[in-house]
């Protein structure tokens, strides 16, 4: 269990899957539960936090893995290019807003585009 | 005693010799049965037509809340290797087809919410042709985990005083599950670059299980001489070769024992079958 | 970029060739073996291997005897039969182990900790019709889903860098994870059957399997003569659950000995036609959702055919 395993739930979040970067103008990643990193994006982007993915290269149930990784740290909004379908069952039933993002758009331009609505969500 | 029927990859005449060899085996003695544990794609019934005595669902454990209190802790989430439980607020949500059955998320729920229930994944059946007993196991489609319906099978087989089991091809899991508890394995293979390459595969599982292995070269004149040199090189005895023959392919085809149509293969198989009984003499 | 699976229920059906002489077809494209349990595409696509790089899939159990009191709880927890006593304790088969925990979990010493698994190589090879990405499975592995996963990845990433528009994979036999993961997303299925009884059963499983994903998907009969009744039954079974018949290709018993010299039975008349015509209705029955750069083997009649197809 890794130390953000640990970490108290914090309410609000939007989560953004990369593949490297630690600020929001990395690009959003391909896939979520392969993901290996994810921006946890506080505070309408004032707080940006990197949380890495044990899950990434697990053998198998990565996406519902990692949807449980999100649901620990109190993410309401998540952003990749792709989910699994058992992944984005897992989310919803977690409370968690999965939204598909062009892979390779930069995180702010990704975020400036969610609709108002998911962002209340999020805050 | 188990006789395990393998081969690196399908279509090499597994099932053909496994039923044969079964089917011939019965004939000399008492308490042989068929088991076919290739349950992703169990074709031994269509040789023989049973006659079932027992049919059963086979399902394996899956963890629920049914009910239960759930403080949404999510400790079962983090615990499980699979993936195969989601923690939510005040539930969790469980992904059969992920779920190993280890029983780790029961021990891990501090409040003692989680228990099993029974998963049906596929379909076990026992019977008997003439006197020969008869068992298989077929998966339901879309079931990703066969390992638990193949340790069910050959346990089911294992009964029988002298079992041929007809193992999944390849060497994964599914193939161990069949093979590891057996006497002798006995791979079926050609002579072709494909069956070179399939069996250094099966004779590296065989080795890696401590366990005995023997050949029958299908199709033995179609292709080269290399897999006879990896055997020999290998000191694996080969029991039989079984030339290509439209007549054995035919009865195949037709879902026909080809020892009761081809003279031929029968005494090559009642070759096979009186040097297996003249080997496990001793043990039995 | 586009991507076909060649899948049967059956192994043995000849689906490694077949997709053997459909890499020599396209011309250009990026091979998958995802047939990972039995790996023989590469026996067929000549070249020069790059570096085999490890696949690490899941984790193993490792038990410190130092710190082991010989409790004998794990044992109890074990419901794999991984852990065996030794002589002077206990430890984890690693072949058995699934890596769930429950050792770790009840160990009061804690005596356990966990490796990565080590379950295979995978790699790749430049062949004169493009990138062929392989990998071997070791023995009692039961991760092909993620290494097929993988490999598909590898070869979508390849196939972009390379502006390869045609991704042609060599799925597993069977109808189990390894078959989920070869087809999950690709734009057709081919189905590779042969006229037996074995064959038949096992392919309307596969068709099950493939309606659930809901892919597009053709037949090819293979060693069609080989038994006249059944090749009736597999026509029927197509259209039961509708699912258009590609093309019969005869059987030909000098193909095994050709396969030595890597050769997939374009070299033999009538065979080749039969492919040809096969290879043909992949592009048009997989139709709209598939466009095929057909590069014949032979020019002629079928040139001009094949450049409509690529251009559609």
């Amino acid at each position: 269990m890794s130390d953000m395993d640990k970490q108290s739930p914090v309410r609000g979040c939007v989560a953004v899957a990369v593949v490297e970067g630690s600020d929001l103008s990395a690009a959003v990643g391909a896939h979520f539960g392969r993901s290996p990193r994810f921006l946890l994006v506080r505070d309408s982007g004032a707080n940006v936090q990197a949380l890495d993915n044990s899950h990434a290269e697990a053998a198998q149930g990565a996406g519902t893995a990692t949807a449980s990784l999100l649901i620990r740290n109190g993410v309401t909004v998540v952003l990749a290019g792709q989910f699994g379908p058992k992944a984005e069952d897992a989310l919803r039933a977690g409370g968690i807003l999965p939204v598909v993002v062009r892979p390779g758009t930069r995180a702010d331009e990704a975020l400036a585009q969610l609709q108002p609505e998911m962002l209340r969500a999020a805050d | 005693m188990r006789l395990a029927v393998a081969s690196g990859k399908g279509g090499t005449g597994k099932t053909l010799v496994a039923t044969n060899l079964a089917w011939s085996l019965a004939a000399r003695r008492a308490g042989v049965a068929y088991v076919d544990a290739d349950v992703e794609a169990p074709n031994g019934h269509l040789f023989f037509q049973p006659d079932f005595t027992w049919i059963e669902r086979h399902g394996v454990p899956v963890p629920t809340l049914d009910g239960a209190h759930c403080a949404g802790c999510g400790e079962c989430a983090s615990a499980c290797q699979f993936g195969a439980i989601v923690s939510g607020p005040d539930a969790v949500t469980v992904y059969p087809d992920l779920c190993h059955a280890c029983g780790v998320c029961l021990r891990a729920c501090p409040e003692a919410s989680l228990r099993e229930v029974v998963r049906e994944t596929g379909t076990l059946r026992r019977g008997h042709v003439g006197r020969m007993g008869f068992v298989d196991g077929t998966l339901d489609p879309g079931e990703a985990r066969s390992a638990p319906l193949i340790q069910a099978t050959v346990a089911l087989g294992g009964e029988a005083n002298l079992a041929v089991l007809d193992a999944p091809p390849g060497t994964s899991c599914a193939a161990v599950a069949a093979v590891e508890d057996a006497d002798l394995v006995i791979l079926v293979c050609e002579p072709t670059p494909f069956g070179l390459h399939d069996l250094e595969l099966s004779l590296q599982m065989c080795a890696t299980l401590g366990l005995e292995a023997a050949a029958v070269i299908n199709r033995s004149d179609l292709g080269d001489s290399q897999v006879r040199s990896l055997l020999a090189r290998e000191r694996v005895p080969v029991l039989a070769e079984v030339p290509f023959d439209p007549e054995i392919a035919a009865a195949c085809a037709s879902g026909m024992l080809a020892s009761a149509q081809v003279p031929g293969f029968a005494s090559t198989v009642e070759a096979v079958a009186d040097q297996l009984l003249a080997r496990c003499g001793g043990r039995q | 970029m586009r991507q076909i699976a060649i899948v049967s229920g059956k192994g043995g059906t000849g689906k490694t060739s077949l997709t053997g002489a459909f890499v020599r077809l396209a011309g250009r494209c990026v091979a998958v073996d995802a047939d990972v349990d039995a790996a023989n595409l590469a026996l067929l696509l000549p070249g020069q291997d790059d570096e085999w790089r490890p696949f690490e899939a899941g984790r193993r159990a490792v038990i410190d005897p130092g710190r082991c009191s010989v409790c004998g709880a794990c044992l109890d927890a074990c419901r794999f039969g991984a852990i065996r006593t030794v002589e002077l304790g206990v430890e984890s088969d690693p072949i058995r182990c699934e890596g769930c925990g429950a050792c770790a979990q009840v160990c009061g010493e804690e005596a356990v900790s966990f490796r990565p698994n080590r379950a295979g190589l995978w790699t790749t090879r430049a062949t004169p019709w493009g990138t062929l990405v392989h990998a071997t499975l070791g023995v009692a592995q039961d991760s092909s889903g993620k290494l097929v996963a993988l490999l598909r990845r590898e070869a979508r990433r390849l196939a972009a860098r390379d502006g390869v528009d045609l991704v042609l994979i060599d799925g597993p036999p069977g109808i189990g994870c390894p078959v989920h993961a070869a087809i999950t997303g690709v734009d057709g299925v081919v189905v590779v059957t042969e006229p037996t009884e074995a064959g038949i059963h096992d392919l309307a499983r596969v068709l099950t399997v493939i309606g659930h994903f809901g892919l597009p998907s053709g037949i090819v009969l293979n060693k069609a003569d080989l038994n006249a009744p059944g090749a009736h039954v597999v026509e029927t079974v197509a259209s039961v659950h509708q699912v258009p018949l590609l093309g019969s290709i005869p059987f030909e018993s000098r193909l095994p000995g050709l396969l030595g010299r890597q050769e997939t039975g374009l070299e033999i008349d009538g065979v080749r036609e039969a492919i040809l015509a096969c290879w043909r209705a992949v592009g048009e029955v997989l139709g709209d959702s598939t466009h095929l750069a057909l590069e014949p083997v032979a020019a002629g009649a079928d040139h001009r055919r094949s450049r409509a197809a690529g251009l559609s």
